[in-house]
């Protein structure tokens, strides 16, 4: 259970980072 | 001839291998700080005549931008209007169906990157695991020898990898030692990143802002900015930027770890507030009750000494014109001299001075205080205080403040690391638990004093001619296990008050509880806590108790981490601890010889395990559940929370075994151990098996069998 806790956070943080990317992305083709 | 030391050669290489490298790769930043210096001076300019009124025909030129063309890291637009333009197109974009799947796009090309790194790696996985489990076939007992590929790569690592890192290591305290270098190269690098530069222009634009407001040329700064900040953002390397941004992040979620820590500490503090001067924990064995009392004393020791400088700066403003630092000065001598060393010798020698004052009225025996000037009296409304009653209130609190050692009283050992600094002036109490070096502890560190429980009889004394009977004023007072010292009404049942002898029932231990704050008293505010534990509260007689408020420990969370955003490090801990455990397990079983393969995986385990035990211990914490109930045991609850950090609490702190030194004793006595000690034959104890274990009950069932025999 803890383990999956730890996994969704992770799994968040990867999300967050994702669309900060997309971000950065979409300011790159401007 | 002086030799000198070869570092220096490789130093002044690095110095002009930056140089040549600001040549090459920052040509643009020298004439920057040129600019920025000009910029400077003519906003200086700008700025005095403005503010002066003066008419001049200078144009600031922090708004012109670099002569020299630069390559923009980022492509921002030339104008305030344009970039409002782009950025309206920006979310155009950003909204696009095309930009999604274009991401979409890249960040699967980034995932086939991935794949493919870790295509390379997964053989190289494999081919591990195959080389463990073969090294975990081989079972033998060459104890402590190094198989053959481990000595190559101690012999490897002796020979290469360790001079290697001795060299880096005494390169980096020889730089450290010899500042000229680093500060050197430190100021070369900030040229190149355009920082001094960013500063001064910022300064320019600064003094050219307060007097114009001409909000129109701050998009032009940030341009500028952009443009100054650009040699550095294409110079550092991504991975670079991604451990700065680790560093970064690493720090934050430190900080506010910490932040969380000292807001628990606060918690407790109101918590501890919030009771009387006695407090008894209760609860069962393990829950935790002697963890908490000794954190409840060191959190209220910090209080104490806070309330002391509180009350201090209230009494310094009654006269803000005293000369508090003669005064304390003389308190001083006087504790060196043993003049004073307590709250009534405080009083006395206070009193004392005030006599000598008043014989002839003089200034210097006034701690050459200008009473002519600023007076004698303060009225705060509610009375009028002469400057010696506060003088006498002064050297009480100051005194109070200033003692080095612990100002707790306990019948076990608790550690106590709160930091004195002083200049000479006034000292400063640093009462932080959660920033401090476990390194250092034994330099710093006091411990509790010793509790005679004869300082709280008001009657008889176990030692009658005991010199600290009346050593006790204020403090904080902890006794574990109080009950099994004082005893309750049915324990003491055959005691008897009129005797010769000692006892709970004829020593005033409790009268003197209830005149405990009577003596510790200043400035209003009473100096002294008793705090005690107990597994029961009926354990405590009722007449102690009821001046108590017990605090029923009923649960205690699992550990928690106040420090936010360790889930990464938790997983990656979780996958790999539990494999190591069972790989080491095995290989321990079966063999006594050093693997190189185990070597490995045992460095990068212990590694793991110290960092992640390292995080534990400065930010984990265990929350009490705790119901708190009248001492008179009325059955009135009241829910309530405690926090027990373990960077504050188990930081040698204390002993759970406190009592373990007696029990030790005992053990040394026995000549057999729990191995020595007979076993039963079978499931079912024989009748000698059964005398064997020197039971009431047996005894009792085999005397009625040889009662029944000698009938028969």
């Amino acid at each position: 259970m803890k383990t999956l806790k730890r996994l969704i956070w992770v799994l968040l943080g990867v999300i967050v980072l994702i669309v900060i990317g997309y971000f950065i992305f979409a300011g790159r083709l401007v | 001839m002086k030799r000198y030391d070869y570092r220096h050669f490789i130093c002044i290489a690095i110095t002009l291998g930056l140089a040549a490298l600001g040549v090459v790769a920052f040509p643009g930043s020298y004439g920057r700080i040129l600019e920025s210096l000009r910029d400077f001076g003519v906003s200086v300019a700008y700025y005095f005549y403005e503010i002066v009124g003066v008419s001049h025909g200078l144009t600031p030129t922090v708004n012109d931008l670099p002569a020299l063309e630069v390559v923009p890291a980022l492509s921002l637009p030339f104008t305030g209007e344009a970039f409002q333009r782009k950025w309206r197109e920006y979310w155009q974009v950003f909204a696009q169906w095309n930009t999604l799947s274009a991401y979409v796009n890249w960040l699967g090309d980034r995932a086939v990157f991935l794949a493919k790194f870790l295509l390379i790696l997964l053989p190289v996985c494999i081919a591990s695991y195959f080389l463990i489990k073969y090294s975990m076939s081989a079972e033998n007992n060459d104890y402590n020898r190094d198989s053959k590929p481990l000595q190559l790569y101690k012999r490897f690592a002796s020979r290469i990898c360790r001079p290697a890192k001795a060299w880096t290591l005494g390169f980096l305290s020889f730089i450290r030692a010899r500042s000229i270098y680093w500060k050197l190269w430190l100021f070369l690098w900030l040229i190149y990143f355009n920082a001094i530069t960013i500063v001064l222009e910022f300064l320019a634009f600064y003094l050219y802002f307060v007097v114009s407001f001409d909000f129109s040329a701050i998009y032009r700064q940030i341009y500028k900015l952009v443009l100054d900040l650009s040699p550095m953002l294409l110079f550092v390397p991504g991975w670079c930027w991604l451990v700065v941004g680790w560093i970064l992040f690493d720090r934050f979620r430190k900080k506010v770890g910490y932040a969380n820590l000292r807001h628990y500490e606060l918690r407790n503090r109101g918590f501890i507030n919030a009771r009387p001067l006695v407090i008894m924990a209760c609860g069962s064995m393990s829950k935790g009750k002697t963890t908490m009392i000794t954190d409840i004393a060191l959190s209220q020791e910090a209080m104490l000494r806070d309330k002391a400088f509180e009350k201090i700066l209230e009494a310094d403003l009654k006269f803000p014109l005293f000369p508090w630092i003669n005064l304390e000065n003389e308190i001083k001598r006087a504790m060196e001299y043993h003049q004073i060393y307590n709250l009534a010798t405080c009083r006395l020698w206070a009193r004392k001075k005030a006599r000598r004052w008043g014989y002839f009225g003089e200034r210097k025996k006034l701690f050459d205080y200008d009473y002519f000037r600023y007076g004698l009296t303060y009225d705060d409304h509610l009375q009028v205080v002469d400057v010696w009653e506060v003088i006498e209130t002064y050297t009480q609190l100051y005194f109070i403040y200033v003692i080095q050692s612990s100002l707790m009283v306990a019948n076990y050992g608790i550690r106590t690391d709160s930091l004195f600094s002083d200049l000479g002036n006034f000292p400063v109490w640093d009462s932080d638990f959660f920033h401090r070096d476990s390194r250092l502890l034994d330099s710093y560190s006091r411990h509790a004093h010793i509790l005679d429980f004869d300082m709280l009889r008001l009657g008889r004394k176990v030692l009658a001619e005991n010199p600290q009977k009346d050593a006790f004023e204020f403090g904080v007072v902890v006794i574990t296990e109080v009950g099994k010292e004082r005893g309750n009404n049915l324990e003491l049942r055959e005691v008897r008050k009129n005797t010769l002898e000692t006892n709970q029932k004829n020593d005033l231990f409790n009268t003197s509880l209830k005149m405990i704050r009577h003596p510790a008293t200043v400035a209003g505010f009473p100096f002294v806590r008793i705090i005690t534990d107990e597994q029961r509260p009926s354990s405590w007689g009722a007449d102690a108790r009821d001046l108590a408020e017990i605090v029923h420990v009923k649960e205690r969370s699992d550990t928690r981490l106040a420090m936010p955003f360790f889930a990464l490090g938790e997983l990656i801990y979780s996958l790999v601890f539990p494999r190591f455990e069972r790989i080491y397990r095995e290989h321990r079983y079966r063999r006594g010889d050093n693997t190189l393969s185990m070597y490995l995986i045992k460095n990068l385990a212990a590694r793991l395990h110290r960092y992640r035990q390292r995080i534990y211990s400065t930010f984990a914490y265990h929350k009490l559940y705790v119901r708190i109930e009248s001492g008179t045991m009325d059955g009135h609850y009241a829910k309530g929370k405690y926090y027990l950090m373990t960077k504050k609490i188990y930081s040698k702190r204390f002993a759970t075994d406190c009592y373990s030194g007696f029990f030790a004793k005992k053990a040394l006595r026995s000549v057999v151990g729990l191995d020595d000690l007979s076993e039963y034959a079978s499931e079912r104890a024989s009748f000698a098996e059964l005398e064997m274990q020197n039971s009431y009950f047996i005894h009792d069932l085999l005397e009625m069998e040889q009662r029944e025999k000698k009938r028969k």
